[in-house]
């Protein structure tokens, strides 16, 4: 081969970032720089539903819940399962990486959205076909850094954005169920948007995947764009587990930032097999919780859970503080921290038959 | 419109464009997307600084690049860089140029991300010496001096992964 000059080089380097420009989504782009709370890390659908439901005044505080992906440690351990050495004890599920967690988040997108319902008569374009939507700055989101998206983009003529949208609300995916048929306006554009959820997602896990539906007037027809979201766990190290348990140490203490005389205080120990068992087992199966920055609510009162398991390698502590802010679970072994913090801390609290 | 609205119009208006800078500074579509993410918190909070710039595009840009270069970033992904030989074929002459630039993709992803960042800014961006020396906070001569020297480096390695194809 001759070598290439400099002209030359230059030229096959703009062809070489040309070629590369479809890895930028410009709706997806928008989306990040119009996001509540511009230009940081976006909180989940789903998630946001929850805040909703449980009906607290957003005080507009930013938190960041679980440190930045920055602080994270390294994964230890191996990458394949061990059986637990005792009997009895729960047995160690597969230890995950984020490589692989991420690229099952992505196979997952894309089959969700190869599967996606098709309006009838729909012509299915790309972004380019859907200019309107594709301006469009609605576009949603998880945890953007552990979110794998797709996109699918169709054109339908002879019927009404609204039309459409109400068929998708009667049309969900297999296994998902609609939210039903919003929407979105700036004053002169009203885009219709369907969210779909899986049947089975836990109301406040951050991982799996969501699909929204948005719909668009426009004078060469309807615009539809579906969004698939598959938002990944980040991997638990082999240190952030729980084997081998003797005992638990629980303490509880309920604050009343209005009343701190009401403020209680209680502890107890799990020495019961079945209950140790019950409590690892609950924990152990619990996912890692994607970081991001979100609006915090006003909380006045809160509750934080100490549990301490006692294992014969050393004591693992896991702390967890209820609030719509705090939806995350922080693990120690032997006082340092072990990330991920982990979500669905609920269900250990739910194995340990605290009802509070 | 106060300025933080002209700020956020203006953020809004030049994401796919950062977006797009960011894919080519980065190699990674996630990779762009949490740098332009860190880029806009950080600018944000000199929203109405920067909605009163007479060329705010070109402080965003610069501000991206300086994220990107500047090593505070730890950065949790780096593109695959595995060896090019089992991504090179001995395809048709209709091919060779889309292998070109695959391979002269993945060779960037070697360069150390100053010099990748001249690259982009010159021959993706088309800015002189002299923006791309206000964009990385550097002279003009060293900016020509990274370059030639990416320019070097990718050539070499062009050639030697040509003329190792079969």
């Amino acid at each position: 081969m001759t070598r290439l000059t400099d002209e030359q080089l230059g030229d096959l380097l703009g062809d070489t970032f040309t070629d590369h420009e479809h890895l930028a989504d410009p709706g997806r782009a928008v989306s990040i720089a119009t996001a509540p709370g511009r230009g940081q890390r976006r909180f989940g659908r789903a998630v946001l539903g929850a805040a909703a439901a449980v009906a607290v005044v957003a005080a507009g505080a930013m938190y960041l819940v679980s440190g930045g992906p920055n602080d994270w440690m390294p994964d230890a351990g191996p990458r394949t399962s061990r059986p637990s050495t005792l009997a009895g004890k729960p047995p160690l599920p597969p230890l995950q990486t984020d490589a692989g967690n991420r690229a099952e988040a992505l196979r997952t997108a894309e089959r969700v959205a190869a599967a996606l319902p098709v309006y009838p008569g729909a012509r299915e374009t790309d972004a380019a076909g859907a200019p309107g939507l594709t301006r469009w700055t609605a576009t949603i989101s998880g945890p953007v850094a552990y979110t794998e998206t797709r996109q699918r983009w169709w054109t339908v003529t002879g019927t009404k954005a609204k039309v459409v949208a109400r068929w998708y609300d009667a049309h969900a995916p297999a296994r998902f169920r609609s939210e039903g048929v919003g929407g979105e306006g700036d004053g002169t554009t009203w885009v219709n948007t369907v969210d779909f959820y899986p049947r089975t997602r836990h109301a406040l896990s951050p991982s799996g995947v969501s699909v929204e539906v948005q719909t668009l007037d426009t004078a060469h027809g309807v615009e539809v764009r579906a969004v698939v979201d598959s938002v990944w766990p980040p991997a638990r190290p082999l240190a952030s587990y729980v084997q081998d348990v003797t005992s638990i140490d629980v303490s509880i203490v309920t604050s009343n930032l209005n009343a701190p005389s009401r403020d209680s205080r209680r502890s107890f120990t799990v020495a019961s097999p079945g209950r140790v068992l019950a409590v690892a087992r609950a924990f152990d199966a619990l996912e890692g919780y994607p970081t991001f920055i979100h609006s915090c609510p006003a909380i006045t009162r809160y509750t934080t859970y100490r549990i301490v398991f006692h294992t014969p390698t050393g004591e693992v502590t896991a702390r967890y503080m209820t609030s719509v802010c705090s939806m995350g679970m922080q693990v120690r072994r032997d006082g340092a921290v072990v990330p991920p913090t982990l979500a669905g801390a609920d269900r250990v609290i739910t194995a340990l038959g605290i009802d509070d | 419109m106060s300025q933080t609205e002209d700020y956020a119009e203006l953020v809004a208006a030049r994401a796919p464009a950062l977006l797009r800078l960011a894919v080519m500074l980065t190699g990674d579509r996630l990779e762009a997307e949490d740098l332009l993410q860190t880029t806009l918190l950080r600018t944000q909070r000199h929203a109405d600084r920067i909605a009163a710039m007479a060329a705010p595009a070109a402080y965003l840009r610069r501000a991206m690049v300086h994220e990107h270069i500047s090593g505070l970033r730890r950065l949790r992904r780096r593109v695959a860089t595995s060896s090019l030989e089992g991504h090179d074929r001995a395809g048709s002459d209709e091919a060779a140029p889309v292998d070109r630039r695959d391979a002269t993709w993945r060779l960037l992803a070697t360069l150390p991300r100053r010099q990748r960042a001249v690259l982009v800014l010159r021959y993706y961006e088309d800015l002189p010496d002299r923006e791309i020396a206000a964009a990385l906070g550097c002279s003009e001569p060293t900016v020509r001096s990274n370059a030639s020297r990416a320019l070097a480096s990718l050539r070499l390695r062009l050639t030697d992964n040509e003329e190792a194809r079969p």
